[in-house]
């Protein structure tokens, strides 16, 4: 079942309009602070997964802002692990996501165009932090390209711990 | 000619009844619908991902760590699930631990995935073992997650854990 060619031509056009890198720099509520537009992968306690937000290092403590009741603080003092990964993804957001599901109707396969305009390579950063009660969590977060290993140096200035690399990881665990 | 016949199939329900009720647990039938007895924990403590000697990035470990604490959470298996560390799990005597090791890790492209459906699969196999406190074993199993379609690479922690959970699910 095919679309018609009106409704694919809106489809693509609506496509090319939207922005490739959703992610950006704004600023912390309440300081002057530069904030980075973030998007929660997973990991924070009370935050949904994919929820985007501010993220922000204030008083040794980094904060992620999700708007309303969705806020999440993590001391740095507390984080003993701080990753830098990458990830090629699809931008757009959630309205990036409609618009190629319907292009998939798109004749000859040419729905197939939006995955190569709306792919976006974003930074990941992984940090992970034990909790009052000893409990380990890992959050992730996805960030706007060449954001991470900025962040990162923030985070480890304000006493966080860099974390051993898994090669490294690994040795440890065999001299135990 | 009716009386022989009927004398025939009593004569031979005679023969099978006896043999089938002296042996009731071997008919095939019967051992292939028997259930295993399912294990029984109030609690469980989930330990982070063990990358042994596969090189696995650590969004990866992290994200099938946090999303199986989410499913297991979301399944009601358990009356409680812990992190690894936890200081409350020290209280709980019929607690087991579910240790994650990956054995192969292959990372594909979402890219290569979309345009031509057959390639950039990413895959993740791992070993689970579920142990009491004194360190029996009780449960071990080899699962996979692949994410072959549609979604980021990280998709495939998504269902893995969702593996590892109805695993779970059918063994508690």
């Amino acid at each position: 079942m095919y679309l018609p060619t009106s409704a694919i031509v809106a489809i693509m056009a609506g496509g090319l309009t939207l922005p490739a890198q959703s992610l950006a720099v704004g600023s912390a509520p309440g300081t002057g602070h530069s904030a980075l537009i973030v998007r929660h992968v997973i990991g924070l306690e009370n935050i949904r997964s994919q929820q985007s937000g501010k993220l922000f290092l204030q008083n040794g403590t980094m904060q992620f802002d999700g708007g309303k009741n969705f806020v999440a603080k993590v001391p740095a003092t507390s984080i003993d692990g701080v990753y830098v990964g990458s990830e090629t993804t699809q931008g757009g957001g959630k309205v990036g996501r409609v618009v190629k599901t319907a292009a998939i109707a798109a004749p000859y396969e040419s729905g197939k165009v939006l995955t190569l305009l709306l792919r976006t390579k974003v930074d990941i950063l992984t940090i992970s932090y034990h909790d009052n009660g000893g409990a380990l969590h890992g959050a992730i977060f996805a960030l706007p390209k060449g954001q991470a290993a900025d962040v990162r140096t923030q985070l480890l200035a304000a006493g966080a711990r860099e974390g051993a690399p898994p090669q490294q990881e690994l040795k440890e665990r065999a001299q135990q | 000619m009716r009386h022989s016949s009927t004398l025939r199939i009593a004569g031979f329900l005679g023969l099978v009844l006896p043999l089938a009720m002296a042996q009731p647990g071997t008919s095939p039938r019967t051992a292939t619908k028997a259930k295993p007895s399912k294990l029984s924990a109030s609690a469980i403590q989930i330990e982070p991902i063990e990358a042994g000697d596969v090189t696995i990035p650590a969004e990866f470990r992290f994200a099938i760590y946090e999303r199986l604490i989410e499913r297991v959470r979301k399944d009601g298996t358990f009356q409680k699930v812990f992190r690894s560390g936890d200081h409350e799990a020290d209280k709980v005597a019929d607690l087991v631990i579910l240790r994650t090791t990956v054995g192969k890790f292959k990372e594909g492209s979402q890219l290569k995935r979309e345009l031509t459906t057959v390639t950039g699969g990413t895959t993740v196999d791992v070993t689970t073992s579920v142990a009491a406190r004194d360190g029996r074993v009780l449960l071990q199993n080899d699962l996979s997650g692949k994410v072959r379609f549609f979604g980021e690479n990280l998709g495939v922690t998504n269902d893995l854990a969702k593996r590892i959970a109805k695993r779970l699910r059918e063994s508690f």
